[in-house]
């Protein structure tokens, strides 16, 4: 078989003598009808108009990159946000139940399709922009030490979130282009967010006057100063993540960080602005009905020594809305915020749930759309990291009783209520949530040196409100705050009266990496095992 | 057959005898071979009366000297013979060329003589589409082509999926192309009038369409429209009329027995039925309409709530006007075709308009101009949301309870005391299901369609064998989508949603050839070449606003942009360009062994720069046996065909480059890298085709049978592989891939009986495929295809044949024993991991019977689908509900897994003891089905089913009977599609029924309409 090697505007005679008489007239009409047979606008035909390519991004476009990263890292997509934190950790943390019988995961039931688009909305929307962003930032002409630095931070800040979710996960070997991507140890990853962060914290410390990406920054504008609050803040709630398991490298981390200057008001707080076309996720699910207050909030809420008539916390009309069917007739109080025990089965969820229990506040109702900007760090959970280290006898530059207080004024400060904080100090104990449900726990807001652990994780457990991913890990690390029992669970290796201990990975991973993966689950860290009652590295008590 | 002759005899004993009757003898043989032909008609014209020849051609009737005796004979021409004072006639009959020698049209619309061609090619005639006329054409062609396979999507105006000779295409379709009067169109035919049209033939194979061009690997279906043949004669009108009514053959066993709740307690705000019997006992109203003047009503049995409450008598009403002009030089053709239908479901309904002219002229005897505009506007409403999202009424209907009955329901909306309209509904705030009448008023999607298709060919004869042909074709469509969805539907923006979207493509090919034609050597050989050059340019916009859930509305439920509170819009756009230069040579000896050879060489600029140029040939060889050697009297035709083909193909626009998605968000807007990386070094894809066969004749022509065997690999696809996120990126674009497709098609084809006014015409179509995924690509054994559903993924593995369904199933001991948990139920896999189903079929037949006596015609079709699988996401769903019959069973408890509950399967405890733990039947159907962890495994359907395709009854007019009148022929019929199942082992579901044409959307059944049959009349009347 011959082949046909020419091009029409090219035509190579000599190699193509027995079919010339054939091409030569055929050619010639070609011509004649005015069919330009020349492939000369056939890249231009090829080149998309309405996108870029990848090689077309110069400094001037990098930071919409940037702030594509910090926005998907937090899942700023409505659907994203919901797969991956308000199915799972927003459960499992009970600031929320869900009201769909068809949602298995509030009964520990890893619905695999969700975790396969919560890892994927991580490593496919978040993770590559973030390298994308580092690599360009040290490209050569378009250097940017300070933009890289504080890429640098938010790496850690996302992969943190993703390693406490899943374990090990891929980190270093992200972004190899290649068909398998080996897993690190979260020991490992730890160790190199403690010295990613030492970089970026010099590289800023180095550049005091300057910016980075501007206002594509959506949370402090490029602004280095409180980048480097940022670090520390981020790099305090690390150390305390680790106490348990490496408790000198947790102090030295923790104290570094305070040294350094940590958020101490709401002004340092970091959040991902909101838009238009880029609004507060909650803001879009609320609206679908999925999920109301959990019984263990509600408890957590009324407080006081007369069941019926609940010292609410001042928070409370900011944190949730009340019931749209009102108070409810099983339990003690008049208050019409009511909460729904988590892990209820199929059958009771027949019933609607919605309505005789509360959505969320009304700053994330969709009236208030776009809604707040999205939580990332605050100042109330610096100052709770603070008195839990002080309490380890870390010089936290303050005593725990103070910075448990402190962390607790500046929560209600977010709220607008800072005025209630002395009232709110002496309310007393949790109530019940409603008929045959004791209170969650006795435990009260003034502070009780004997139970001074369990008071910082229950604050800081409700102050962390509405970010149920870090609440979700430090109720694993801590067991703090005290929550109830789910009602069931449908998952053999998590029993109702447990705590989920981490993601399952998931289908993807073992479709499309599978070496991989297999080698993760016989990492020490993992034993061998691969499910929801599987501790992570850091969670050892 | 005796018995058949007897009845002709009795008809000729009741016609009155005339004076002067005498017997008169003779033969009748071949005019070619001399012998005489056993079986001729020999009639007296004007009667019934008449004989047949015997075994040697002889004959023997009784008739008067002015009769003309009427001699016919199938594959020969009739000849006529004035008796007079003969008292012996010997006839001598031709052979009819025009039956014999079929003509199949090829590329550029080259008719060509059946014989001479080398691949397999059935033809279908207008007359077969349109009596029993389906509303999308291809639905028609369905057992009427071997190797075929149609599968249809729900409701009207939803393309049908074809399939020729299997699936190969991994990232593209594998749907063949569409070509009609030559120009290869950019969309299908569905929307395009059946009475438009004049045959299509049917090129199953790469072979038959390696000059088509790198689109036509998956076959080519040819249609030529009508136009009128030139030198005909005058000036004729044409209206055809059919109406026909459509009804859903409930197939779904919904049970009766148990009403709303759970746990055996009946909850008016369950949405599952799993309460108590229903027993008529006066129970709480579940309507949330606090002013709904009912609180109570009987718990009883609403058998028809989910059946002919609900669905509606549909109809589609098409009526065609054709006028066509037949001169010496100019022929014309305009014609007008309404098609007005209403769908089963409410609210589903659809107007078409089809115009079409045409002009053929013929100059100076040279020059020949051809010009064609097809206009079409189809205005679709209420087009139905399929698949397993809560939009689609049917899966809310299919929940309903059996106690809520239809008058309660269907007062789907009321105003609250606040004057909020809210949805009446039994569980208001359940983000799952809703008020099925609600969803029919309330969730809206319509659709407007514009199409033009117009083409301009001129042809010059240079010389008598010498001529050239330009020609240029356009397939323009734009289309508007709106949806109009209130805002009390689960996932919507605040106050409602409204969606619309605009799109709108064209293809426009232009190409030029030149041909040479001559015989050589007295005759004894003959070529015809042709040599040409195709441009193709394909282009495509869509803009959307509102399309996803970020476009709020301000005013609740007013569907406008200017009510947007923000707007979110979309923008795609993409073009690509082919070019190619062709060339194709039938060399032929003694008109009977045939030599065909083409090639073409195709610039596409979609590929990579060094692989812009991809060059395919083909080669084929047939031979007319029978021409050659002398067979048997009783055999009359033998053809035996071989060749092997192979054609490239491209990709879609804007793969080769990675893309940095730009979108708004942010304060400056949001930059991401593209989730795909592109290939570097992209070739052309290859599909390549063998094919042999053979095409034989009995008995002059009453028996036919068409063999086929063939094979073909499609490899280097394009296609995205994906990788582990954690790579960087979610997919890489790669060359690989051999999909490998061989089977057999088998067309038998034969008149049984045929005397005077009895003719019976059968033929029987059969085809086998297998697919196999020989390669896929490099440390890559297993594929998916999109994205997973919560009940299956697709899944292409090496070894195995195309198309696996994988779902959940039973988790299993070593020995393959079902493990049951503590409570009864079984364990199962953790993921869709689980091999469940293949919907491809161990064969497609097709019967067709045409019975015809004197003007009546009588003729059906049954068509046959044997073997495949499917995974029911309804049952799933439904079950899980309870109800379903299959649910009844063990309500009060008592099912044990592997006993009397999956008693096909061995089911042992944790510790490998036997299974003995009894559960209740909700508490298995929940574990088994529901919609976000189904058990697949546990919901796998038989694909096989037998069906009464088409019927049709018709009746012709008598002329004798329309010489006073206008009209030249009537023909009335009675017709009906889709009657029946013969058979049907997925009982409860059509799996000829997907949710969509997409690849992976074979072998999920999942809350499709039900099956629908359609009955009616057809009316054609010739002026």
């Amino acid at each position: 078989m011959f082949i046909l090697d020419i091009k029409p505007c090219n035509l190579n005679y000599t190699k193509m003598k027995k079919l010339k008489y054939l091409l030569i007239p055929f050619l010639a009409l070609a011509v004649g009808v005015g069919i330009n047979s020349c492939t000369d606008d056939f890249e231009e035909i090829n080149t998309d108009p309405l996108a870029l390519t990848a090689d077309k991004v110069d400094g001037s476009l990098i930071g919409l990159a940037f702030a594509s990263a910090q926005w998907n890292t937090m899942n700023g997509l409505h659907w994203r946000f919901q797969i991956s934190q308000n199915l799972f950790s927003d459960l499992y943390a009970q600031y929320f139940a869900t009201t769909q019988s068809n949602f298995d995961s509030d009964r520990y039931l890893q619905v695999g399709r969700w975790s396969d688009l919560c890892w994927s909305s991580f490593y496919g929307q978040a993770a590559p922009n973030i390298k994308f962003v580092e690599d360009f930032t040290v490209s050569e002409g378009n250097e940017d030490p300070v933009g890289n630095a504080v890429a640098k931070i938010w790496r850690v800040e996302g992969y943190h979130r993703i390693t406490d979710y899943y374990g090990p996960v891929p980190y270093s070997q992200f972004g190899n282009a290649s068909l398998e991507v080996p897993y690190d140890s979260q020991e490992s990853m730890y160790l190199d967010f403690f010295s990613t962060l030492d970089e970026a914290v010099s590289v800023l410390k180095a550049n005091p006057g300057g910016n980075a990406f501007g206002a594509n920054d959506l949370i402090y504008g490029g602004d280095v100063a409180k980048w480097l609050t940022f670090a520390s803040t981020l790099r305090l709630r690390l150390a305390l993540r680790i106490s348990d398991v490496n408790p000198g490298l947790a102090q030295s981390e923790a104290e570094k960080a305070v040294a350094d200057g940590v958020m101490e008001t709401q002004d340092q707080s970091a959040y991902v602005s909101v838009n238009d076309q880029s609004k507060n996720p909650i803001v879009t699910i609320t609206n679908w009905g999925e999920y109301r207050m959990s019984a263990t909030m509600e408890s957590h809420l009324k407080r006081g020594s007369n069941p019926a008539s609940p010292i609410f916390d001042p928070r409370t009309p900011h944190l949730f809305s009340p019931a749209a069917n009102g108070d409810r007739a099983d339990d003690a109080d008049d208050s019409p915020y009511e909460g729904m025990q988590n892990g209820q089965s199929k059958i009771f969820i027949t019933a609607d749930q919605n309505n005789p229990h509360s959505d969320v506040g009304p700053s994330f109702l969709p009236a208030a759309d776009p809604g707040s900007p999205i939580v990332v760090i605050r100042a109330a959970e610096a100052w709770f990291l603070r008195a839990e280290g002080a309490l380890n006898g870390w010089n936290m530059g303050t005593d725990a009783q103070t910075a448990y207080e402190e962390g607790i004024l500046q929560s209600l400060t977010e709220w607008g209520v800072q005025a209630d904080f002395g009232s709110y100090l002496a309310s007393g104990a949790p109530l019940s949530p409603q008929d045959g449900l004791g209170p969650v726990t006795d435990i009260t807001v003034a502070y009780d040196a004997g139970r001074a652990r369990e008071q910082i994780a229950t604050q800081k457990w409700l102050a962390l409100y509405p970010d149920g991913w870090e609440a979700w890990a430090e109720l694993r690390r801590t067991e703090y705050p005290a929550v109830y029992d789910r009602v069931n669970s449908e998952n053999p290796d998590v029993a109702a009266n447990e705590i989920m201990r981490k993601m399952q990975y998931v289908t993807g991973e073992f479709d499309n990496n599978r070496p991989a993966v297999d080698a993760a689950i016989q990492f020490p860290e993992n034993g061998g095992q691969d499910n929801g009652g599987v501790r992570v590295w850091w969670d050892s008590n | 057959m005796r018995k058949l002759l007897l009845l002709s005899f009795a008809f000729a004993l009741t016609t009155v005898l005339w004076a002067q009757e005498r017997t008169v003898t003779g033969n009748v043989s071949s005019a070619d071979e001399g012998v005489g032909l056993p079986g001729v008609n020999v009639l007296i014209q004007g009667t019934t009366q008449g004989t047949t020849s015997d075994v040697d051609g002889n004959y023997s009737i009784r008739v008067t000297p002015q009769a003309n005796l009427v001699f016919s004979f199938v594959g020969y021409e009739n000849q006529i013979v004035t008796v007079g004072n003969q008292s012996v006639i010997n006839v001598r009959l031709t052979a009819d060329v025009s039956t014999l020698e079929e003509v199949v049209v090829t590329a550029f619309g080259v008719e060509r003589e059946k014989k001479a061609v080398t691949y397999a090619a059935q033809n279908v005639t207008t007359d077969e589409l349109t009596q029993a006329r389906p509303l999308a054409i291809a639905e028609g062609l369905s057992g009427k082509v071997a190797g075929i396979s149609v599968s249809r999507t729900s409701g009207l105006g939803a393309d049908p999926k074809v399939i020729l000779r299997g699936n190969r295409s991994i990232a593209g379709s594998s749907e063949p192309i569409y070509v009609v009067d030559g120009v290869t169109l950019g969309g299908n035919i569905n929307n395009i009038s059946p009475d438009d049209i004049e045959s299509i033939t049917v090129l199953k194979g790469a072979n038959a369409a390696a000059l088509y061009g790198s689109r036509a690997n998956n076959g080519v279906i040819v249609v030529t429209t009508k136009s009128g043949k030139m030198g005909g004669k005058g000036f004729s009108v044409d209206l055809n009329t059919s109406f026909m009514a459509s009804r859903v053959n409930h197939l779904i066993d919904w049970q009766n027995e148990y009403g709303q709740g759970s746990g055996g307690v009946y909850a008016p705000n369950a949405n599952r039925s799993w309460g108590p019997r229903l027993d008529g006992s006066q129970v709480a109203h579940w309507s949330n309409d606090p002013n709904f003047p009912v609180s109570t009503y009987s718990y009883s049995a609403n058998p028809d709530n989910k059946t002919t409450d609900f669905f509606r008598t549909g109809h589609n009403f098409a009526t065609n006007v054709s006028v066509s002009s037949q001169g010496d030089n100019t022929n014309a053709y305009v014609s007008y075709t309404f098609t007005d239908a209403n769908g089963v479901v409410p609210n589903n309904q659809l107007n078409s308009h089809n115009l079409s002219a045409r002009m053929t002229s013929r100059f100076f005897d040279k020059l020949t101009i051809d010009g064609k505009l097809t206009v079409i506007r189809r205005d679709l409403d209420g087009e139905l949301f399929e698949g397993e999202g809560y939009q689609n009424p049917i899966r809310a209907l299919y929940k309903v309870p059996s106690n809520i009955r239809t008058e309660d329901m269907s007062i789907f909306e009321f105003t609250n005391p606040e004057g909020v309209v809210e949805m009446h509904y039994w569980l208001p705030g359940n983000n799952a299901p809703s008020n099925p009448y609600w969803l029919l008023n309330n969730v809206n999607r319509n659709q407007l369609e514009d199409r033009v298709i117009g083409m301009l060919s001129v042809g010059f004869d240079i010389t008598e064998n010498l001529s050239i042909s330009v020609r240029s074709s356009i397939d323009r469509f734009n289309d508007s989508r709106v949806d109009r969805w209130n805002n009390g539907f689960y996932i919507v923006a605040d106050n409602g949603r409204y969606g619309k979207r605009e799109r709108r493509g064209h293809e426009w090919n232009t190409d030029a050839f030149l041909n040479y034609k001559r015989d050589f050597a007295g005759g004894d050989w003959s070529l015809d070449v042709t040599a040409g050059a195709n441009i193709r340019k394909n282009e495509f916009s869509r803009t959307s606003v509102g399309e996803g859930r970020d476009s709020p509305l301000n005013v609740p439920n007013l569907f406008a942009i200017s009510n947007y509170s923000t707007v979110t819009a979309t923008e795609d756009f993409s073009q690509k360009e082919v070019q190619s230069v062709f060339g194709f040579a039938t060399i032929g000896w003694k008109n009977a062994i045939f030599l065909d050879v083409t090639a073409r060489n195709d610039w596409s600029s979609t590929l990579p720069p060094d692989e812009w140029s991809f060059f395919y040939p083909s080669v084929g060889l047939t031979t007319v046996v029978s021409d050659l050697v002398t067979l048997p009297d009783w055999w009359s035709f033998l053809k035996v065909r071989a060749s092997w083909a192979k054609v490239g193909n491209d990709t879609d626009p804007y793969q080769i480059a990675r893309a940095a998605n730009v979108s708004g968000g942010g304060t400056g807007g949001f930059l991401a890298l593209s989730t795909t990386i592109p290939a570097t070094g992209l070739k052309p894809e290859e599909t390549t085709a063998t094919e042999i066969g053979a095409d034989l004749r009995f008995l002059e022509g009453r028996l036919g049978v068409d063999f086929t065997w063939y094979k073909s690999n499609s490899t280097d696809q394009l296609f995205a592989q994906s990788i582990p996120v954690g790579s960087g990126a979610s997919n890489v674009f790669i060359n690989g891939a051999d999909i490998q497709n061989d089977g057999i098609e088998l067309t038998l084809s034969g008149t049984p009986v045929q005397t005077g006014d009895f003719t019976w015409d059968i033929y029987f179509n059969y085809s086998a495929n297998n697919s196999e995924v020989v390669r896929l690509a490099e440390d890559l054994d297993v594929l998916n295809i999109g994205g997973a559903s919560f009940l299956r993924q697709f899944r292409l593995v090496v070894g195995q044949p195309w198309g696996d369904v994988y779902s959940r199933g039973f988790a299993r001991d070593d020995q393959g024993r079902v493990i049951v948990e503590a409570d009864g139920t079984p364990r199962t896999t953790p993921g869709l991991d689980a091999q469940v189903a293949n919907y491809n079929p161990d064969w497609l037949g097709g019967i067709g019977n045409t019975l015809t006596y004197k003007n009546f015609k009588l003729s059906f079709l049954i068509d046959i689908r044997q073997g495949g699988t499917i995974v029911s996401n309804t049952n799933a769903i439904m079950f899980a509900d309870g109800v379903t019959t299959e649910t009844l069973e063990g309500r009060e408890g008592g099912l044990i897994f592997g006993q009397n509950f999956f008693s096909n399967e061995v089911a042992v405890l944790d510790d490998g003891t036997p299974n003995n733990v009894s559960a209740t039947a909700e508490a298995m159907w929940s574990k088994l089905g529901g919609r976000n962890a189904p058990v697949g495994e546990a919901f796998v359907l038989d694909a096989s089913n037998t069906r009464l395709r088409e019927l049709v009854i018709g009746y012709r007019i008598p002329s004798t009977s329309l010489a006073n009148t206008p009209f030249t022929h009537i023909d009335i019929s009675l017709i009906g599609r889709n009657l029946f199942f013969f058979s049907n082992k997925a009982e409860n579901s059509d799996p000829e029924v997907l949710v969509n044409p997409n690849t992976n959307s074979d072998g999920w059944e999942v809350f499709g309409l039900p099956p629908v049959k359609e009955f009616g009349v057809n009316l054609k009347f010739g002026f």
